[in-house]
């Protein structure tokens, strides 16, 4: 990467970023929905301690992967409509480095917030003390992918009409192995078992998400634009 | 593999296979459904219920099958541009979707007598429900365009990203099952097959991969039909 | 040999799969060959009009 596609990839990153945090930018919205979400499970299945605390780490990051998932969908529209995207394509960068570029900034502008706040939502959740430093550190490793396969499914929708929905059809099913993994690394600090191997997995799973997910959400933003 | 991108040598090739893949699926299905139901035993842990084994375990193969299918199309279309490629994983989607959806379905019947439930999360089952949301996923994104051309290539990249998750997905779900509930279960696959159980088994899957070809062979024409339909309508349109 | 009418309880339980199978497969085959047949006869009922066109464009 040369000094000046580096000087594009963090304009385009900044940039992303103020977008986020403007006013109806996604960061605060799924931040909220993040809160609202999870407050919701103890009407739903009831306040008692224990209950709660067998399903805090599940509940924290399906409602994390969900809050993701919703700021996702219209991670590329507005650029693809207003037809700045284009002229993005043609830089140096290259459309997988523009891609890349906003998932760094998706990441940080609207995922990172949520691990700040998990954990508020584990206190709420009655999640055992031992668990705090492993789910924050398994959302800080996991969220990356993501945010990696839900680039992909946002370029692969951004043409169409209200495309969140399919978004979500297609983007869930890939998001299934990050969460088990996640979990089962949190689970494993609530039960006091060495989250070792999970938390491996799931830097894996990030790792390959990196690798794909950057070229394929390129190859799809390519069709959209042809 | 150009050779076959022209529609009417396709054409002529299907018309070629389809007889032949008709005799073989009746007399597969035939001879094996004799076996399923008559000319084999009881399993003696499982009791009569084996027998669901038959439909079961092909289709799930089949299911599998068929995903690699539209994989395979996918990568040819996006690699070689192939036309017929794109039509193929069109066509082979909803079969591969049918025989997941009968997968799970004959599973869980399976498993009530069996496990006393219909629905275990056990890990081949779940895995398998994962690939049947891909299906959906791949059928969607087909008609949420109006340029068929423009979906198909989308559908495509989407395939080749799910055939990279397949592998991680049943990993990840074979851990999760095995952290959450020790193999207590009756596994769908025994230890041993004998050869009893394992001849109806395998009839019933050639009998399966000989329906895909079929209606395979049969959709693919269908796509083919529609696409001359379009330019047919085009080309009226440019007229007036 | 065993009675085909006999499986006991588990009876409803392997002809509810075998009939679900037959039910899915013949269906989608059923969906598929109709929709090609129609897709066929469009097309050629579509073709002769343009030959004819193309015949009155060439008078």
């Amino acid at each position: 990467m040369t000094a000046s596609s580096f000087g594009i990839f963090t304009g385009l990153v900044k940039r992303d970023i103020r977008l986020a945090w403007s006013q109806g930018g996604t960061g605060t919205m799924a931040l909220s929905f993040f809160l609202i979400a999870v407050t919701l499970f103890p009407f739903g299945v009831g306040p008692e301690p224990k209950i709660l605390a067998r399903i805090a780490p599940g509940v924290i990051w399906v409602v994390a992967l969900l809050a993701c998932l919703i700021s996702l969908d219209r991670l590329y529209q507005a650029d693809f409509e207003d037809g700045s995207l284009d002229d993005l394509a043609l830089s140096p960068l290259g459309l997988s480095g523009v891609a890349l570029a906003k998932i760094c900034a998706h990441w940080v502008s609207t995922v990172l917030p949520l691990v700040v706040a998990s954990p508020l939502l584990g206190l709420l959740m009655n999640l055992p003390a031992e668990a705090y430093g492993t789910m924050v550190f398994s959302l800080l490793l996991g969220t990356p992918a993501l945010s990696l396969i839900g680039s992909m499914g946002a370029a692969l929708t951004v043409s169409v009409r209200r495309g969140g929905v399919l978004l979500s059809l297609l983007v869930l099913p890939l998001y299934v192995p990050t969460l088990i993994f996640a979990v089962g690394a949190v689970d494993a600090s609530a039960n006091m078992v060495d989250p070792a191997q999970p938390l491996a997995l799931l830097g894996a799973a990030s790792l390959l998400a990196l690798v794909v997910g950057p070229f394929a959400s390129a190859q799809a933003l390519r069709l959209a634009l042809e | 593999m150009h050779r076959f991108a022209n529609p009417a040598q396709f054409n002529r090739l299907a018309d070629r296979i389809l007889p032949w893949a008709k005799f073989v699926l009746a007399a597969s299905l035939l001879y094996g459904l004799y076996l399923a139901f008559l000319g084999s035993p009881p399993d003696r842990q499982q009791g009569e219920s084996v027998r669901i084994m038959y439909v079961h375990v092909p289709a799930a193969w089949m299911a599998m099958f068929c995903y690699m299918v539209v994989a395979g199309a996918s990568f040819t279309e996006i690699v070689w541009r192939h036309p017929l490629a794109l039509l193929a994983g069109k066509a082979a989607a909803p079969i591969g979707a049918t025989f997941t959806a009968l997968a799970l379905i004959t599973g869980a019947l399976w498993g009530k007598p069996t496990w006393g439930t219909y629905w275990q999360w056990d890990g081949r089952m779940t895995s398998v429900l994962v690939l049947f949301f891909l299906y959906l996923g791949y059928m969607a994104i087909w008609r949420s365009m109006d340029e068929e051309d423009k979906a198909g290539r989308a559908a495509s990249i989407l395939a080749l990203v799910g055939v990279i998750n397949i592998p991680i997905i049943k990993f990840s779900v074979e851990w999760w099952n095995t952290l959450h509930q020790p193999a207590s279960v009756l596994r769908l696959d025994g230890p041993t097959i004998d050869s009893s159980m394992l001849w109806p088994l395998l009839l019933m899957a050639l009998a399966f991969k000989a329906y895909f070809v079929i209606v395979f062979l049969y959709r693919m024409k269908l796509e083919i039909n529609r696409r001359k339909l379009t330019v047919l309508r085009m080309s009226q349109v440019n007229r007036r | 040999m065993t009675d085909l009418f006999d499986m006991g309880s588990v009876g409803p339980f392997v002809w509810g799969a075998y009939g679900a199978t037959f039910v899915g497969l013949a269906g989608l085959a059923v969906i598929s060959l109709r929709a090609n047949a129609q897709a066929a006869k469009e097309v050629e009922r579509m073709r002769p009009k343009r030959r004819r066109n193309k015949a009155e464009e060439e008078n």
